[in-house]
């Protein structure tokens, strides 16, 4: 049972796609992938390595203490990779006909004359 | 010194979360949030307040197996949005465009009846809102609330200015009227910021739906009257029908798709329905003679139908986390 793959959980996997990261060095990946769009706090982006660690899709990397505090990486496991690949595919199959439609919709109401459809 | 502080203020907060998660993964979220804090900042900011606080809620959810319950959120909230926005419209259409009745001096506000038209038509505009612009539906949802919050009062004083007195107030928005588009509007802050291209229409077609009153037999509106306290039942009975199934109907579509929201959102909707069938049992089981006082009865059926579809909801909790499937609380492993 399971619930859909939403932005913020496909750009986290996104981020890690590249390399191991922490905490932070997420949140930081998350906002340059989104162009500064979304900006994730600490508590949403724990409670969503949560979720993927329980989906299987994330693991830990390794742990390192910098100035006396424990800074935790993160990767994607093989099913996470599976996943993301899955997700990354469909992305760009369904923008072509989305961006075809939506022209089509554009060019419907421009040709409509003002004040109804009569 | 003032990092310090900072981090004792962060390890406070973090008692929101379950001890063992904190035993856990304190440590790494305060570093996380002590790099993310620019320099000098002295305490958390509220923003990161409420990230925690939602954090911890959503940890100990997930330790019982009921994290879906915040997934379906914002599922119920598109929910009582569109029914707070058919309720905004119903009244504004039913009862405060209505000029059948006289005039009896209390001063009026412009086309309508009374100042409750500006809670409805926040409602209206908060429907409006999540269509073209979602990400300020929070915002729009709180104008409407605070709206909804103070019709009552502001009318009562208005009414106090007319020559004489207003016999029971008769066209004037009651409590039980303003209590479940309350509920409503508390749910409808959950509504998604980022909705579908399809389901951000939904509150303005319900909203929509309740021109139909505008077209509608003469002898049917005779029956609802153009009253809130008459009207009411029969909308709020009509409305509650109609959010619950609509509630059901989402959870069928979700549960097909093996979404793990499908049992929570009928629950949360029952919140708010709850009240709906709460204030119609009482004016429909109260008779109208004078000095009848409805109120023990609406206090009684509101306060009951809270505690218990909240207490449904929170022994649905309790029950997922003891039988349900657990997670493994370990978290992200290596």
């Amino acid at each position: 049972v399971t619930t859909p793959l939403r932005e913020p959980t496909f750009l986290i996997l996104t981020a890690l796609a590249g390399q191991p990261l922490h905490g932070y060095g997420l949140i930081t990946e998350v906002g340059l992938l989104s162009d500064g769009r979304l900006t994730l706090r600490p508590g949403t982006l724990y409670g969503a390595l949560d979720r993927l660690g329980d989906d299987g899709l994330v693991e830990v990397d390794h742990e390192e203490v910098v100035d006396g505090r424990l800074r935790r990486y993160y990767r994607l496991t093989d099913s996470g990779v599976d996943v993301l690949t899955a997700v990354a595919a469909r992305l760009p199959r369904n923008a072509p006909p989305a961006t075809e439609r939506l022209k089509v919709r554009a060019a419907g109401f421009r040709a409509r004359p003002v004040g109804g459809t009569a | 010194v003032t990092g310090d502080r900072l981090a004792r203020r962060y390890q406070t907060l973090l008692r929101f979360y379950p001890s063992d998660y904190r035993a856990r993964r304190g440590a790494e979220m305060l570093d996380t949030y002590l790099m993310a804090a620019p320099p000098g900042r002295r305490r958390p900011t509220a923003a990161d307040a409420l990230d925690v606080v939602g954090g911890g809620l959503r940890a100990r959810l997930r330790d019982r197996g009921a994290q879906s319950l915040l997934d379906a959120l914002p599922v119920a909230g598109v929910l009582a949005l569109s029914a707070a926005a058919f309720l905004g419209a119903t009244w504004l259409l039913l009862v405060e465009t209505y000029h059948g009745f006289p005039s009896d001096g209390t001063p009026r506000l412009g086309a309508f009846n009374s100042a409750a038209a500006v809670a409805w038509i926040c409602w209206l505009i908060a429907a409006g809102i999540f269509a073209v612009a979602p990400r300020a539906i929070r915002p729009a949802v709180g104008v409407a609330l605070l709206a909804t919050f103070v019709a009552v009062p502001i009318e009562r004083v208005i009414a106090s200015m007319a020559p004489w007195d207003v016999a029971g107030f008769w066209y004037l928005p009651p409590v039980q009227v303003v209590l479940p588009q309350v509920a409503l509007g508390l749910l409808a802050l959950s509504a998604p910021v980022r909705p579908g291209q399809v389901v951000r229409w939904a509150p303005l077609a319900a909203a929509s739906s309740a021109l139909a009153f505008h077209f509608a037999p003469q002898e049917l509106l005779d029956q609802l009257s153009f009253f809130y306290r008459s009207a009411a039942p029969k909308v709020f009975l009509g409305t509650a029908l109609v959010l619950l199934g609509a509630g059901l109907a989402v959870a069928i579509v979700l549960g097909l798709r093996r979404d793990a929201r499908a049992p929570w959102v009928p629950l949360l909707v029952l919140v708010p329905v709850g009240l709906l069938l709460a204030v119609w049992w009482a004016r429909a089981t109260s008779d109208y003679t004078p000095g009848h006082n409805a109120w023990p009865r609406l206090v009684l059926a509101s306060t009951t139908s809270v505690v218990v579809t909240i207490g449904l909801l929170a022994a649905t909790v309790v029950l997922v986390g003891r039988y349900g499937p657990r997670r493994a609380r370990q978290g992200t492993q290596r």
